[in-house]
């Protein structure tokens, strides 16, 4: 240990030894401080790794769509839920300048019957092929433009159990039609459940109850060095009663519907802000406990001239060195955690940048359960040494 | 560097017209009360005195006569209710408790009966966290800390945890904390209540080493009347006053065998002794 200790005593002062010594002293209560931040840590980075998993994924086809604009009845809300135009606004967008290309897309739930019969709710997306615009990505299996064949379908390998498909080719039945599946794309969830099914415009119309005169969406590219918001605000004007988004705002919309007027998401944020207090009370009580034993040095240190910023600075410390180990073992541990998940469990991201915040938040969260600390040092009367 | 000439040399006992004339600590009519249940309790009332440098002087008395409060007093730890309290020329009476910790931290060695010295850190560390904090850092503060073990001939017991020392060998670890940064004054509870008497009779040998070699007033409370002997001036307190306060001779009504022979002069405050 006092090998360990020396490089830090030379780095960083004794403010710094004495704080490991103290955390590593009782090492029960050392274990009941790791134990509290491990487990805020792991709890706030799945909750919040779900949320944005989910968050991702109720918006996935917008994002992966290629589109620049996407026209839709006034008040669709969501990608997964819209009411159809008339085909009409296709052929008017393409008359407006700036649009290099408009594309129907139906997003329409339909049945899908198992192999074993039994059905289950799927997403018909129904996209042009030729344009690509709202069509599959990350294909692992066939090719999108096998899709131009009239009932040909393509799913994720993620639902191939849940739907009964075994292999290519297969030939499985949706709302009464036959439909092949022709391909797999890996990745795509849905946050419905209903997984995604893409097929053409006019295979889907077949799966749909939509009329074929009628689309849920016209996708618009825009034409090299077109202006986004001029376009968008001529088609609001020659296309009446249609709404129009760009294709970032239709994503934040879609994500702000599932996450947080449905009540999924704010579920996700308080099982979050609930791991957080866990990890407050469990982290301030323990750390508390260590001030108490420590109480008589703490004293010494006040009676032989430390000031308090230095009596602080060993109990902020404490609390830091926790943070720190906790949330190393924390992330570790959430990382296997995702690794055992894998693929079949829900979306749970972990991007760089919420590791990097959830450091924050793990010093923020200990440094705040050592207020308590502090308080009552603060309140330490240095004539106890003599007591 | 800091203690050279410091172990064991056992000064003559000073001479009290060879003093020099400012006191380290003057306490000019300090009262010390707490409020209980039935109204104030005066744990010090109107004491005044100086202590000077190169001064080893004993607070004696009987329990709860006030004896550790003064001390207290002394060091900055307690504000008096009352009266002017001034250590090195600054006056702790009115100062905020952060500024009174800066005085004790420049100016004043705190020894305590129980050592309080740190369980979790080796006895090199409980001399370096007082570097510290007076801001000596690296390998400076390393190179100090070893120095005054050196002095209290620890250097071998520098890695050692307070657990594994002896009471003496603790409270000699205690006292190279109280003289880092050369302290103007030593402040002494009751350093050998917890030894046996040969290890007692070393360690007060070694707070009246302090005295001479470093110009230091040395401030020992003590029940034990075999520190008499080292003493320059013993003070007397009961009930929270100043009963007596003279040379040991007239504390133990004969001169101490050690010094007897050096004694040339009565003390500057003898005056205050007569009954």
């Amino acid at each position: 240990m006092n090998s360990l200790v020396a490089p830090i005593a030379r780095c960083s002062g004794m403010s710094t030894v004495l704080a490991v010594r103290n955390l590593v002293h009782d090492r029960v209560r050392l274990i009941v401080t790791l134990v509290g931040v491990v487990f805020a840590v792991v709890l706030i980075n799945i909750q919040i790794g779900l949320f944005l998993g989910f968050a991702t994924t109720t918006s996935s086809l917008i994002d992966h769509s290629h589109a620049d604009l996407w026209i839709m009845a006034p008040g669709t809300r969501d990608v997964d839920q819209a009411v159809a135009l008339s085909e009409r606004k296709l052929y008017q967008a393409l008359a407006v300048p700036g649009v290099r290309e408009a594309a129907r897309l139906n997003v329409e739930f339909a049945y899908f019957k198992r192999p074993d019969g039994g059905t289950e709710s799927a997403l018909i997306v129904g996209f042009d092929p030729d344009l690509g615009l709202g069509g599959p990505w990350d294909v692992v299996a066939g090719d999108v433009r096998d899709l131009r064949f009239p009932d040909t379908i393509m799913v994720d390998e993620l639902y191939r159990e849940k739907l009964g498909i075994t292999h290519l080719g297969q030939i499985v039945e949706i709302s009464g039609h036959r439909a092949q599946v022709v391909g797999f794309t890996h990745g795509i969830r849905s946050f419905t459940q209903s997984p995604y099914v893409f097929a053409s415009t006019r295979t889907a119309l077949d799966y749909s109850r939509i009329r074929s005169d009628q689309t849920k969406y016209v996708l618009v590219a825009l034409s090299p060095g077109a202006d986004r918001n001029a376009v968008k605000s001529t088609l609001v004007h020659r296309l009446a009663d249609v709404q129009v988004l760009a294709t970032d705002e239709f994503s934040r919309l879609t994500q702000f519907y599932w996450m947080f007027t449905t009540g999924a998401g704010l579920a996700l944020l308080v099982a979050a802000a609930v791991g957080l207090a866990v990890g407050v009370v469990v982290v301030s009580q323990t750390l508390y406990a260590t001030t108490v034993d420590h109480l008589a040095e703490f004293g010494t240190l006040r009676a032989i001239g430390a000031s308090s910023r230095y009596i602080h600075g060993v109990i902020i410390r404490q609390a830091i060195l926790s943070a720190i180990i906790g949330y190393v073992l924390g992330l570790t541990l959430t990382v296997v955690i995702l690794h055992g998940i894998g693929d079949a469990g829900p979306a749970i991201l972990l991007p760089w940048w919420m590791a990097a915040a959830m450091f924050g938040v793990t010093i923020l969260m200990c440094v705040g359960a050592a207020l308590i600390s502090i308080k009552k040092i603060t309140r330490l009367d240095p004539a106890m040494v003599f007591k | 560097m800091i203690l050279q000439g410091l172990r064991f040399v056992l000064p003559r006992r000073s001479d009290p017209a060879q003093l020099p004339a400012k006191p380290t600590v003057v306490l000019d009519d300090v009262s010390k009360h707490y409020s209980s249940g039935t109204g104030a309790l005066a744990a010090v009332s109107g004491v005044s005195l100086e202590i000077r440098p190169g001064q080893l002087t004993l607070l004696m008395g009987p329990s709860g006569s006030g004896k550790t409060t003064l001390l207290s007093l002394m060091g900055g730890i307690l504000r008096p209710t009352r009266g002017r309290i001034v250590v090195c020329g600054k006056d702790l009476a009115a100062m905020p408790e952060e500024e009174r910790s800066g005085i004790r931290l420049a100016h004043v060695g705190f020894v305590f009966q129980s050592y309080n010295l740190f369980p979790t850190l080796t006895a090199r560390q409980n001399v370096e966290i007082a570097l510290d904090i007076k801001g000596i850092k690296g390998r400076a503060r390393r190179m100090q800390a070893d120095e005054l073990l050196d002095q209290m001939e620890l250097r071998d017991k520098a890695d050692t945890y307070p657990a594994d020392l002896s009471g003496g060998q603790k409270q000699r670890v205690a006292i190279a904390r109280a003289l880092t940064g050369t302290p103007s004054v030593i402040l002494a509870d009751e350093p050998t209540a917890a030894l046996d008497s040969v290890n007692g009779r070393r360690i007060i040998k070694l707070f009246r080493g302090l005295t001479g070699s470093q110009e230091r007033a040395v401030v020992v409370v003590s029940h034990d009347s075999r520190i008499v002997e080292f003493a320059d001036r013993v003070i007397r307190i009961e009930d929270g006053r100043i009963a007596a306060d003279g040379p040991p001779e007239r504390a133990t009504g004969e001169p101490a065998p050690l010094t007897a022979a050096i004694i040339r002069r009565p003390s500057l405050v003898e005056s205050a002794w007569a009954p």
